[in-house]
């Protein structure tokens, strides 16, 4: 069965290097990827759970009718949309009068689930083919790196957590533990506590890596990465705090250590912090 | 007086499960916070929120979470005034609003100060469960807070210490 | 006569609604023994939930982004609702037919929260 990439909001706006790294990634290691069309946004389960779950319920599933009317397995990189996704067909599967409900209404749009459709994270399908990724290392990435995984990533216990340091290891990147591994990146608290929301999570975070002798930050979430690039906005503004240590989507590092060039992926354009410094360290 | 009669009424009876907080997990996200302000006072503001996360003062990274665990002998019932608290067929500890005159006995006599005022009100609110069924358990993505029967939930807790 | 009836009803709901557009701190600043209405939509999560409405997705997609999709040599733009707007149709069909919008008080042909 075919792949389906479902984009989200922030990728296809904010990281367009992300997504184009991730093609060209699934493209070097023969994945049937493709992208998943149509798509809307997945929900905020932070939002939307908190104000109705049935609405939450009724509106994810669309994207899940979508994936089945085009025969896709729903590839998931941003972890709150695999997190919404999953659950949606988690509660549908066990609940068959929310299935009902569901279908009631998708049935007037001409969709219909009939649990046929599976999501997968993005991290799942590269560590599947972990063999495939070692073989084709060409140049390896010699740098310190502090990874930021995310909050629903951890919802099935040390599964992601392990696939995402196995990956990042395996392309030679020395991962250094800080006491904020684990610390949300507070996209969710924006909505509640600006303040707390940018100086005490995000913003101790890149503090952090200031100090470190780290290279970069490491993500996998494109909701973390919208938040980190507020946050890095609001420095600048605030308080004239210009950070040096860019963000890097596992994505282009990949793409990186299989030989492609930063150019191939836009990797320049559209950044709150250039990566020069990094692209030389790597290239060099 | 408060608590011999509740005693007489429903016995020790307890709600058969309880929430607990697993230090390790937390990451700080404060969406049980959120969720919990959303579903009593319709809005987003974590100040509303009935059970409450705090960072660790000693450990930065680290995060302490204080929830109400609707206990078998309640201090805040035994310390209320005016009979305000009391405990309904579940074992869910409650405040009656109607009766509360906002003293704050109850948030002295709780070891973990869970009962806050609430300002728009001027009398003392607390979790209430969710009827049963808690919004931030459902809402914490990295499984730091769990729904548990209570004598796991105490082997759980006994062996996190160790 | 009772058109007339009609009408003034009518003016005074409208007043109300503007009334209620206005800041709930301010309006609770000087009626203090007032009690505070709260509606379905946080104020801060409104831009978010009506971005959500009419376009589907959380952030809409401009000149400038299309020019930056095009140099990382992406499709101008993304195959998702932005070019597709087939599901984002049905996604607002879903919602009113779901009466979610009733329930935020969103009024879809002035776009505006009621409350």
């Amino acid at each position: 069965m075919k792949y389906g990439y479902f984009l989200g909001c922030v990728m296809p706006v904010k990281m367009p290097w992300a997504e184009k790294a991730t093609f060209l990634v699934a493209k070097h290691l023969n994945l049937p990827f493709d992208y998943l069309k149509g798509t809307l946004c997945c929900i905020r389960p932070g939002v939307w759970k908190a104000i109705n779950p049935d609405w939450w319920l009724l509106l994810t599933s669309q994207n899940l009718a979508l994936a089945e009317k085009q025969e896709v397995i729903i590839v998931d990189s941003c972890n709150g949309c695999y997190i919404s996704h999953y659950e949606c067909l988690e509660e549908i599967k066990n609940n068959p009068q929310k299935l009902l409900m569901v279908n009631n209404y998708l049935e007037k749009i001409g969709l219909k689930i009939e649990l046929k459709v599976d999501v997968k994270h993005f991290l799942e399908i590269l560590y599947e083919n972990l063999d495939k990724i070692k073989k084709n290392i060409v140049r390896p990435i010699k740098i310190k790196a502090i990874r930021h995984l995310g909050c629903h990533g951890r919802k099935h216990g040390e599964k992601l957590p392990n696939y995402f340091d196995e990956i990042i290891k395996s392309l030679g990147i020395e991962i250094i533990d800080t006491p904020y591994d684990r610390m949300c990146c507070g996209l969710l608290l924006y909505l509640s506590d600006p303040y707390t929301s940018v100086y005490k999570r995000a913003g101790l975070k890149l503090e952090y890596i200031e100090k470190s002798d780290a290279d970069c930050l490491i993500f996998i979430c494109s909701g973390c990465y919208d938040q980190f690039d507020r946050v890095v906005r609001i420095y600048k503004d605030e308080k004239g705090i210009e950070f040096k240590k860019p963000i890097i989507h596992l994505s282009e590092l990949l793409a990186l250590s299989f030989g492609y060039k930063p150019e191939d992926f836009g990797m320049m354009y559209y950044r709150s912090i250039s990566p020069i410094n990094l692209i030389n360290k790597v290239i060099s | 007086m408060a608590l011999k009669s509740s005693i007489l009424i429903y016995g020790t009876k307890a709600t058969e499960l309880v929430i607990i907080h697993d230090p390790d997990k937390c990451t700080g996200c404060m969406q049980c916070m959120i969720a919990c302000a959303y579903k009593h006072y319709k809005t987003f503001d974590r100040r509303y929120a009935l059970l409450y996360v705090y960072e660790d003062p000693d450990n930065p990274g680290r995060f302490i979470n204080a929830n109400c665990s609707h206990c078998i002998f309640p201090m805040c019932l035994s310390s209320c005034p005016r009979e305000a608290i009391y405990k309904d067929d579940l074992g869910i500890v409650r405040i009656s609003p109607a009766l509360c005159i906002g003293c704050g006995t109850c948030n002295q006599a709780c070891p973990i100060g869970i009962p806050r005022i609430d300002e728009e009100k001027n009398v003392y609110v607390k979790c209430d469960f969710c009827d049963g069924d808690p919004m931030c358990v459902k809402m914490c993505s990295a499984q730091a807070l769990m729904l548990l029967p209570r004598k796991e939930a105490l082997e759980y807790l006994k062996e996190r210490k160790k | 006569m009772k058109e007339e009836k009609v009408k003034a009803w009518e003016k005074l709901l409208e007043s109300g609604i503007k009334l209620t557009i206005f800041n709930q701190n301010e309006e609770s600043q000087l009626y203090p023994l007032r009690k505070l209405f709260r509606p379905s939509a946080p104020n801060i999560v409104k831009p978010a939930l009506q971005r959500d409405f009419e376009i589907g997705l959380v952030y809409p997609i401009d000149k400038n982004i299309e020019e930056i999709r095009e140099k990382c040599g992406l499709d101008r733009i993304p195959p998702t609702a932005h070019l597709i707007k087939e599901s984002l149709y049905n996604k607002i069909k879903i919602i009113e037919e779901a009466g979610i919008k009733d329930e935020l008080m969103y009024d879809k042909e002035k776009k505006k929260f009621y409350y």
